[in-house]
């Protein structure tokens, strides 16, 4: 009975050691991990240990990506990282749904969203820079 | 020996023990029954030993305090496992999230 105890209690340590690490302050990360998460770099030690874990976790697949993967996972960084959880987890969802897409439509729908975009930049390009004046603060009355 | 040995199978025993059995007189036959309900009788005295095996054969629950512990610590350790895995499951849908050539915000509700 003992044996067993001891056994449950193992596997759990083990268990636990994989779901939660301690906090990592940012100058004790492998450096691999470092250059995945250098956009983090200044709210790192503000983030909760979850989180932490988690980003390490997609960091060790980051050597793995090619130089435009590599550039849109660090560019995304952030963005990801101030999401909320219901928020990342909505994402994921709608990620996997997009995925059963038959392949012709979801072209499409890239094709869309890349028009989409050089129209936007396009527009913000041909748009004047409108400069405000600071708008001087309303003087009291003098009585 | 050998040649013995090699007519003797499983059948062969049974049939032997069996027809034994049958040439126990009555004395003998009624011992070995009560042997039995006693031992049967001993048996359930003890309390069932908790074990993993018994688990979906005899749903036993935990009788002592060390039990109990074992219980409650498989039970978290099964919970942590489960979250690990989950967690674990979400990184490839992460990564391609963050590597897709659509941009982030198509996925993303900000509003949310």
């Amino acid at each position: 009975m003992n044996k067993l105890v001891a056994a449950i209690a193992l596997c759990c340590a083990l268990n636990s050691s994989l779901v939660s690490a301690s906090p990592e302050p940012w100058l004790t990360l492998p450096p691999a991990e470092r250059e995945a998460l250098a956009p983090l770099y200044q709210q790192w030690n503000s983030l909760p240990e979850t989180q932490q874990h988690n980003l390490r976790r997609l960091a060790q697949h980051y050597p793995k990506l090619n130089a435009a993967e590599k550039r849109r996972f660090q560019s995304r960084l952030v963005t990801w990282a101030q999401l909320t959880p219901a928020q990342r987890q909505a994402a994921r969802e709608k990620y996997r749904a997009f995925s059963q897409v038959p392949p012709e439509k979801r072209e499409q729908v890239k094709l869309m969203v890349k028009q989409n975009q050089a129209a936007q930049q396009s527009a913000s390009a041909v748009a004047p820079a409108t400069v405000t004046a600071p708008v001087p603060a309303p003087v009291a009355a003098q009585p | 020996m050998k040649k013995y040995s090699q007519h003797i199978n499983h059948q062969h025993i049974a049939r032997l023990l069996t027809h034994s059995t049958e040439q126990l007189d009555g004395n003998v036959v009624s011992a070995l029954q009560q042997a039995r309900a006693v031992a049967l009788q001993r048996q359930r005295v003890h309390a069932p030993a908790f074990s993993l095996s018994a688990i979906g054969h005899h749903a036993h629950m935990p009788h002592t305090p060390s039990q109990w512990v074992a219980t409650a610590i498989l039970l978290a350790a099964i919970a942590v496992g489960a979250i690990g895995y989950w967690q674990n499951a979400q990184v490839p849908v992460d990564i391609e999230i963050l590597t897709d050539d659509l941009p982030i915000e198509v996925f993303v509700d900000q509003h949310e």
